[in-house]
């Protein structure tokens, strides 16, 4: 008798293999316990590192690097991780998934899990965060970032028809672009308005600037009788102080200005160039506001007898386009609008310079995915209700049945 | 299935690489924003764009030929030293700003330390005058056997001093050294005196002074009950950044306000444990700075003194807003005054208030003090003014 020949085994093409793999349930398990994994050395690595570093080797990274002795160990960074979850959970969740009425309220959980992702992803990217601090009777129309830097080139408007006096431009490099610098390594900028290229090099992170004692014995650069002393990264990231050797060379082809720029100095680099003088500085990094905030009143209650404050709000008012809206701003309430978030955060001692007033903080957070956990969480609850309810009606119906 | 998802991990992770590319990118400037012209410095030094621009003086005033300056050190703001005539020694002469005590207070203490038999208000009263920092001050001229704070006698010495007296604070000037020094130098002293201001900018205005007003006080009784002397245009003006008596605090429930100095704004007993004491001062000026009088807290119990690069490994507490340092030693105890305490504990607090320093210290048998921690940071965290 003859037997029917096997029927040959077709090889899965590499897109289905990458279909099938990407979206098992196998890679979910393994997404899932990196996941774990990284977020427990996340948060020891917070101890040494600070919040600010620890998050952003482990969470925002899209491979980490520890070391077992001396062996490196190369891991997937949180990012990468993240958007593996995602990837396998779009198509294993939602496009593999067997859409049944026994599986549509995993569906719609799914559908949440995937909206929280994106709100991550929105936030990581389009998001900006920082401090506003107002004296009472002051307003501002920029809130200053808490970690980011930026370097700054300001020049004064001449000529054109929208010429004013008073008037400067602000030509800025985002901290992203230099931040992460080699100490022997040089940037050039440059701009079509500006006589010159601006070249930045020896940048550190956290340094102080120190007069030079003459003795020769300093190795670093010693510009204009100061030099940058390189110190070890702070754990807490806004106490870091960058600086940099910045040499202003003029496109003419004249003498080349050549100083130094530091994170607090309290005057900016000046620079002149064929007969204008312009600045140079090394902030944290301003974000514009579409309004004007203006600090009314701030009142502190403290727990009786002592000086700690139980409470602390204050009375703003937001100045756009003209009109006027007061509103205020306490601890738990905070002020949203367009896209922003004031959050009452904290307050300061006076000092001399405002005659003795207090100075309201606010920590202003523009994040366009806000609210869009709160969406996921309500989503992935309806999911849960559908999911667990269907069951639940099943079973009662089923009970009755056989009573 | 599993064999293949580590290669793929791989593939997505190099796909993903070159999207993610932040390294560092020179170039053309992208953003640029038209803003208001900043009221900045274009003709700042480094010094003064990056914090090292020395303060104003403290003070002015007219150097005689051949004194020579020298640093200031604790309690001494001014700081000279003028060369011996003949065989005789060197002497010195430093400008101090005391935080209470009065007139008649401070000029028998000089007395005291020339072996001399305190002065009567009448005798005061009978002393020279002269023009110090706007005030009409007792010029003092003793002679005697002159006791050093090391216990040391030096014989055939001179004094010659002067005591301004202000609502909140003390101003003296003193001159110590071999008579023969100290006689040729006595017209140079006075001339010196009356040319000493306390520079306006870095003070600011007289406590309690009312806006427009052209009484330098303002009105303001000064520490010997007299009314104010007027009449000097230049009237220099000086005040602590806090004023000691609007100091407030929250004390401990067991403590009781005990008898202090003239030297302290409050002094307090722990009832349980006799011979310890907290108690708080505030000196006009550097006073030496925060590092010099922890080392000098150091030295009452015997320890080695620490640099400006221990100060951040010791405890920090929030006092008055300002970030303080907490000492806490122990050791045989030896204060400028009062007796030994053998086996003492001491906690102390230099609280750079900008202008003048806070002092809070709290020392006693450390069998005692030892229970006493939290109730001295409670106390130092709970002072406002």
């Amino acid at each position: 008798m003859n037997q029917a020949a096997p029927t040959p085994t077709i090889p899965k093409s590499l897109p289905r293999r990458a279909y099938d793999t990407l979206s098992s349930f196998g890679l979910t398990v393994v997404i899932l316990v990196l996941m774990l994994f990284i977020t427990w050395k996340g948060t020891l690595a917070q101890v040494d590192l600070g919040l600010y570093e620890a998050q952003k080797k482990y969470f925002e990274s899209l491979f980490i690097i520890e070391r077992a002795g001396p062996i490196p160990v190369f891991l997937p960074g949180g990012y990468l991780l993240m958007g593996a979850l995602f990837v396998n959970l779009a198509l294993g969740g939602m496009v593999r998934l067997r859409r049944t009425k026994a599986t549509i309220g995993i569906f719609v959980i799914h559908i949440g899990i995937a909206l929280m992702l994106i709100a991550g992803f929105v936030k990581f990217h389009h998001s900006s965060e920082g401090a506003l601090r107002l004296y009472v009777g002051q307003q501002k129309t920029e809130f200053v970032s808490y970690h980011d830097w930026e370097l700054v080139i300001g020049a004064p408007v001449t000529g054109g028809q929208d010429a004013q006096d008073g008037e400067w431009r602000e030509y800025v490099v985002p901290g992203e672009r230099f931040i992460a610098l080699g100490i022997d390594d040089r940037l050039s900028f440059t701009h079509d308005d500006l006589p010159f290229r601006t070249e930045l090099h020896g940048f550190t992170r956290n340094a102080m600037v120190r007069p030079d004692s003459g003795d020769g014995r300093t190795s670093q650069a010693v510009v204009d009788g100061f030099w940058i002393e390189r110190r070890p990264l702070d754990s807490k990231a806004e106490r870091n102080l960058a600086a940099a050797y910045v040499d202003v060379v003029p496109t003419s082809g004249s003498t080349t200005v050549r100083g130094l720029v530091w994170g607090v100095q309290k005057e900016p680099l000046v620079a002149e160039v064929d007969g204008t003088r312009y600045t140079i500085d090394l902030r944290k990094r301003r974000f514009p506001l579409d309004f004007t905030m203006r600090l009314d009143e701030f009142q502190k209650t403290d727990y009786p007898g002592t000086t700690k404050p139980v409470d602390y709000r204050s009375w703003v008012t937001k100045v756009e386009d003209g009109v006027e809206q007061q509103t205020e701003i306490s601890m738990n309430e905070p002020l949203r609008h367009q896209g922003y978030i004031f959050f009452q955060s904290a307050f300061d001692q006076p000092d001399r310079a405002s005659n003795g007033e207090m100075y309201s903080i606010f920590a202003v957070v523009r994040n366009p995915s806000d609210q869009w956990p709160l969406y996921s969480c309500i989503i992935i609850a309806a999911g849960l209700l559908l999911h667990f309810g269907r069951k639940l009606f099943r079973y009662a119906r089923t009970q009755s049945a056989g009573a | 299935m599993i064999r293949s998802t580590p290669r793929l991990f791989l593939l997505l992770s190099a796909g993903l690489l070159p999207a993610c590319d932040d390294g560092p990118r020179g170039g053309p400037i992208e953003v640029v924003r038209t803003v208001a012209a900043p009221d900045v410095d274009l003709d700042a030094s480094g010094a003064k764009r990056f914090g090292y621009e020395a303060p104003p003086p403290l003070f002015l005033f007219d150097l005689p030929e051949n004194w020579r300056e020298i640093e200031p050190a604790p309690l001494r703001d001014l700081n000279f030293t003028i060369p011996g005539v003949g065989a005789a020694g060197d002497a010195e002469c430093y400008a101090s700003l005391l935080q209470g005590g009065g007139t008649l207070d401070n000029v028998n203490r000089w007395r005291g330390q020339m072996s001399l038999d305190p002065y009567s208000d009448d005798e005061l009263a009978a002393l020279p005058v002269v023009d110090v920092v706007g005030r009409r001050s007792v010029l003092v001229d003793i002679e005697g056997t002159f006791q050093s704070m090391s216990g040391e006698a030096q014989d055939e010495y001179r004094l010659l001093g002067v005591y301004a007296a202000f609502p909140a604070f003390g101003f003296s000037v003193k001159m110590i050294g071999p008579r023969e020094t100290v006689t040729a130098e006595r017209d140079a002293f006075v001339r010196f005196v009356e040319s000493l201001l306390l520079n306006p900018e870095r003070f600011g205005g007289m406590p309690g002074m009312a806006a427009g007003s052209t009484d330098p006080t303002g009105g303001a009784r000064d520490q010997d009950g007299h009314d104010p002397h007027d009449g000097h245009d230049h009237a220099a003006h000086a005040s602590a950044s806090v004023d000691p008596s609007e100091l407030t605090w929250i004390k401990p429930a067991h403590w009781t306000v005990g008898e202090g100095s003239s030297m302290r704004v409050v002094t307090f007993d722990v009832p349980d444990s006799p011979g310890s004491q907290c108690w708080v001062t505030v000196l006009p000026g550097t006073a030496g700075g925060v590092l010099m009088n922890l080392n000098r807290w150091r030295r009452e119990v015997g320890l080695d003194p620490i640099t400006e690069g221990d100060l951040d490994s010791l405890p920090h507490l929030r006092v008055l807003g300002r970030d303080s340092v907490l000492l806490e030693v122990e050791g045989g105890y030896q204060g400028m005054s009062g007796p030994r305490i053998d086996e003492a504990l001491l906690f102390g607090v230099v609280c750079d208030l900008g202008d003048s320093l806070m002092f809070v210290k709290m020392v006693g048998p450390k069998s005692d003090l030892s229970d006493e921690r939290s109730h001295f940071i409670a106390f130092c965290e709970s002072l406002s003014s």
